[in-house]
């Protein structure tokens, strides 16, 4: 194709020169002899990943017909920068200094999905069931929940299990993320706390067990991806959400609109996304992803690349005290004196003391840290930093909690990747 | 990484690449992200039946660890056996591109 003019063509005119050609090229796609569906699962599951959802009509849809939904050229609709981890599931995480907020726009918040989102997610229609041992058990709409009970917004943060997996030696299964599947959003919802009691808690209740309604990656209905819970202790205070809105709009749909959990400072996984029913049980929840090795930790320290037997590993409850530099970003060019910023955070605690070091934790210097907007809030923090003089330096960051826990420098490793809360290190150079 | 990539590229219309791929294509590998040698279309298409290749290039395990994740895989997530063959294709061909050495780890950029 010759372009008009020496800008570089839209997808639109790649398109128009030879649909069959971009198709291929754009996203792998080869069709049929008919010229439609994708005669290979490849070309589909990146059309698919683009689109956040499947294409239930893939066999008809036609050769080089691009998705309206791409209009807007962007990756993964809606989410800006992100890093794409996986495509399906789909999974993506935030680089560092793209998490800069105060509070993380809707399009900054990581995604981590363990199955296939719905299809079917019409606010208006979505039911969300409470039962089990439960006085009344309830059926409520999402216009039930805005009209029966108290309507809060508060800054939580969510952080997935494996943040920080991919610096684990040997490694660890799973998707290997970073330092960027953690957010902390403004969501507005009720308190799950309010919607049980209107239930009717039973005696007896140990756990809640959560269920969504995305599908199993095997296509088989009777499997859930995933459906964990909490001991009912923490159902029941005040910072757990069930959350209908995300910073002041609509969930996006890959973080769970339109109805989702929000559980801050434990793992993400808790915060069950698409959610249909909440059951209270009489024992510890044994969904999938609650049993095994998954979210769980050896009950004691163990050597790296240990094999710990599956009855000495324990649920992790609350997530252990971390920071995050978003600026500046890695390895940026900086003046002798630079701002340094981030967030930090500590489960069910809050942050005491945020330092930073730029000789390799030889010495410290403390940063000016922000009180938490509301419980389950990340804590905001800035210090001006002088450089000695030019040269290649490391900003390292340390947050230490209300209980006097203070980021570590090594990983405490564990076989499954979980909870890397070690301090965070950003390179700059000094001009 | 290169199908994502060269995706996200093109859809921002700014992917020179594409335009080279439109005339001589065939750069893109048909197995996404994962190393073309011996085993690769087996454990392509054994894997993206459910899943993304992408999460398989982003592990680092050993043959063993492999041969328990394919066991789980089959005993709980429904995926449907290997025939010993390709099992034994499967692992060799994971164990040497996926192992804890992890040759071919995908890169963050940041």
């Amino acid at each position: 194709m010759a372009p008009r003019d020496d800008r570089l063509p839209t997808l639109s005119e790649f398109y128009a020169a030879d649909p069959a050609a971009a198709d291929e090229a754009v996203f792998g796609r080869r069709s049929h002899g008919d010229r439609r569906g994708f005669l290979k699962g490849a070309g589909l599951a990146t059309m698919g990943a683009m689109l956040g959802m499947a294409i239930p009509f893939h066999r008809t849809m036609p050769q080089g017909l691009i998705p309206a939904a791409f209009a807007s050229d962007k990756v993964i609709e809606g989410k800006d920068g992100l890093r794409l981890l996986n495509d399906r599931p789909l999974n993506a995480e935030t680089p560092a200094h793209l998490l800069d907020d105060p509070i993380t726009p809707t399009d900054r918040h990581f995604i981590r999905n363990n199955g296939l989102p719905p299809e079917e997610v019409d606010p208006k229609t979505w039911a969300l069931t409470v039962d089990g041992l439960v006085e009344t058990p309830l059926t409520l709409t999402i216009d039930d929940l805005k009209k029966d009970f108290e309507v809060v917004t508060m800054a939580l943060v969510i952080e997935c299990g494996g943040n920080g997996r991919s610096a684990f030696n040997p490694p660890a299964k799973g998707n290997q993320w970073s330092t960027g599947a953690v957010g902390c959003s403004n969501w507005t919802g009720v308190r799950l706390k309010d919607v049980l009691t209107k239930a009717g808690v039973k005696d007896g209740v140990v756990y809640t067990a959560h269920v969504g309604a995305d599908t199993h990656l095997s296509g088989d209905p009777e499997k859930m991806p995933i459906s964990r819970g909490v001991p009912i202790e923490k159902a029941m205070t005040d910072d757990v959400l069930i959350a209908f809105e995300m910073n002041g709009g609509p969930l996006h749909p890959m973080n769970g609109a339109p109805l989702r959990l929000v559980v801050p400072g434990w793992p993400g996984s808790c915060s069950q996304k698409w959610l249909k029913r909440v059951w209270l049980r009489d024992q510890v929840h044994d969904g999938p992803k609650m049993t095994g090795t998954s979210y769980r930790v050896p009950n004691r320290p163990v050597a790296p690349g240990e094999e710990v037997a599956k009855k000495d590993f324990e649920i992790i409850e609350r997530m252990p005290v971390k920071s995050l530099i978003t600026t500046p970003e890695n390895d940026a060019q900086v003046d002798k004196t630079a701002l340094v910023r981030g967030h930090a955070w500590s489960g069910d605690r809050t942050i005491e003391a945020m330092d930073i070091s730029i000789d390799f934790g030889a010495t410290w210097i403390p940063a000016e840290l922000d009180p938490p907007v509301n419980e389950g809030a990340w804590q905001n923090w800035r210090v001006n930093v002088s450089f000695p003089k030019a040269g290649y330096y490391e900003v390292w960051s340390r947050a230490t909690d209300s209980a006097g826990a203070m980021q570590p420098f090594a990983i405490d490793w564990n076989p499954k990747g979980y909870l890397n809360n070690t301090m965070h290190r950003v390179a700059v150079r000094v001009a | 990484m290169t199908s994502v990539v060269s995706c996200r590229a093109a859809l921002a219309g700014l992917c020179l690449s594409l335009v080279f791929a439109a005339s001589a294509p065939a750069e893109e590998s048909e197995f996404g992200v994962l190393v073309v040698a011996e085993g690769v279309e087996e454990t392509y298409y054994s894997c993206i039946a459910c899943h993304s290749e992408m999460i398989v290039a982003q592990q680092g395990l050993t043959r063993q660890a492999w041969d328990e994740l394919l066991v789980w895989m089959v005993d709980e997530q429904g995926m449907p056996e290997l025939d010993p063959e390709t099992e034994a294709i499967v692992l060799d061909y994971l164990s040497a591109h996926y192992n804890v050495d992890r040759p071919n780890f995908p890169q963050a950029d940041n």
